[in-house]
């Protein structure tokens, strides 16, 4: 007993593959209740060539290296914030067991404590931007030649810098979003918002992200 | 081959049987996710090197914007690494990541009220700001009249995709685009089978019937 829509059996159809007879006859009585509802394969043969025309399955990240060293960042400093949360954990739960029998009154207070660590480590973590951590596990050096300087006249930007195979480039962050409605072709170039002295913005230096 | 004699489906190219180089790609991938599991790094950046461009491509495919495919390609990264401990090999990797990937594309187009049509898109910019070894850009071997005639069809296909729902556009592309079967469609986007083949359907039969309102 067919189980398919006849939807499903036109895609199937479609696609090459072999109905069983129950299979046709749906789509023979489709097709002769209503001859529009059916997708004439040579007509959309086609379109399936102008999407493959158009659109591509395995496009090169622009940037990739770029995208490769910023995304490893990411991820090194969530397991080192997560590395942070299991030893803050595993200290909490074992300072009572080993006071258990004389230091019933300080479990409160211990649970406390944890709980307050943590909400500062917590907010630390995923309200404030990150800063650059160095950890004993990594190497840190810092050539004072390459360390960029960035101006800006405005105060609320950060700025990381990264050396990718012998370049350096320098992340800014803070900038507006570009609105969607923007017109690149007739943009005229404000004034600064004051005429303040162009303030300097430090960017944080990167460590190698992994052990040497 | 017509619907008058559907006994005969069209014919198509054989799908790629497994092969033992195929099995082999497999089980080196199963050894950098189990490695990724246990927090080496460098498993996690070689499985990002091995999937980045299918991940873009595919949010890039439903956004038309290289900024924001860029950034939600990280974003599903992310939530891959921080995600990667309850992954159990019962699917393929691929699989999973792009359920992860789809689920990061929804829920940033959701925050965005996104609708089909008027997006801004990024391609009016020169092509000289785009890296050249990146397949963004056509290629100039083909010849200038056809090269006219592709880029008019390829301006039409992009109208009519763009007419199309979130869902029926993606399950389009994973599909005609990606090659996807229909099973590896469903688990990527959380539907049933039913629904998946329903929308590729409609969704079949809509751009064939933009294409030919436009023509």
């Amino acid at each position: 007993m067919n189980d398919k829509s006849p939807e499903e059996l036109m895609v199937r159809w479609m696609d090459g593959e072999k109905l069983n007879p129950e299979e046709l006859d749906v789509l023979k009585k489709m097709h002769a209740e209503d001859p529009s509802w059916a997708i004439d394969p040579k007509e959309f043969a086609p379109v399936a060539e102008a999407l493959h025309t158009r659109y591509s399955s395995d496009l090169e990240v622009p940037q990739g290296k770029l995208f490769q060293d910023t995304l490893m960042k990411r991820v090194a400093q969530e397991r080192e914030h997560e590395q942070e949360i299991a030893r803050l954990q595993e200290k909490v739960t074992a300072f009572p067991q080993r006071s258990a029998a004389s230091f019933n009154w300080a479990k409160v207070a211990v649970g406390m404590a944890a709980c307050f660590l943590f909400g500062i480590l917590v907010n630390t973590s995923f309200f404030k931007r990150s800063q650059p951590t160095q950890s004993q596990n990594y190497a840190y050096s810092a050539p004072s030649q390459l360390q960029p300087v960035v101006y800006s006249v405005h105060d609320n930007l950060s700025a990381d810098f990264l050396s990718v195979d012998e370049q350096n480039v320098i992340v800014i962050e803070g900038l507006d979003a570009i609105p969607d409605n923007i017109d690149l072709f007739a943009l005229s170039y404000p004034a600064p918002p004051s005429r303040r002295q162009p303030i300097k913005v430090t960017p944080h230096i990167h460590y190698p992200l992994y052990e040497n | 081959m017509s619907m008058d004699d559907p006994s005969e489906p069209p014919e198509h190219d054989q799908q790629e049987a497994t092969s033992p180089a195929n099995d082999e790609v497999a089980a080196q991938e199963r050894t950098l996710v189990k490695a990724a599991q246990n927090g080496d790094l460098r498993a996690f950046d070689q499985l990002v090197e091995l999937h980045r461009g299918k991940i873009y491509s595919m949010i890039y495919n439903m956004l038309h914007n290289q900024a924001d495919a860029w950034d939600l390609t990280q974003e599903s990264f992310i939530k891959a690494w921080k995600a990667l401990p309850k992954f159990e090999n019962r699917s393929k990797f691929s699989t999973w990541l792009y359920r992860i990937a789809h689920n990061t594309v929804y829920d940033w187009m959701r925050k965005r009220k996104i609708t089909s049509a008027g997006e801004f898109n990024d391609e009016i910019l020169a092509d000289d700001s785009i890296e050249p070894s990146a397949r963004t850009t056509p290629r100039s071997s083909i010849a200038p009249d056809k090269q006219l005639e592709n880029s008019e069809l390829a301006k039409r296909i992009e109208t009519a995709m763009e007419k199309l729902s979130m869902e029926h556009r993606q399950v389009i592309i994973l599909r005609e685009i990606d090659g996807y079967d229909y099973k590896e469609i469903a688990a990527m986007t959380d539907n049933t089978l039913g629904t998946v083949m329903s929308r590729l359907f409609y969704a079949r039969k809509k751009l064939q019937t933009l294409l030919k309102n436009e023509r």
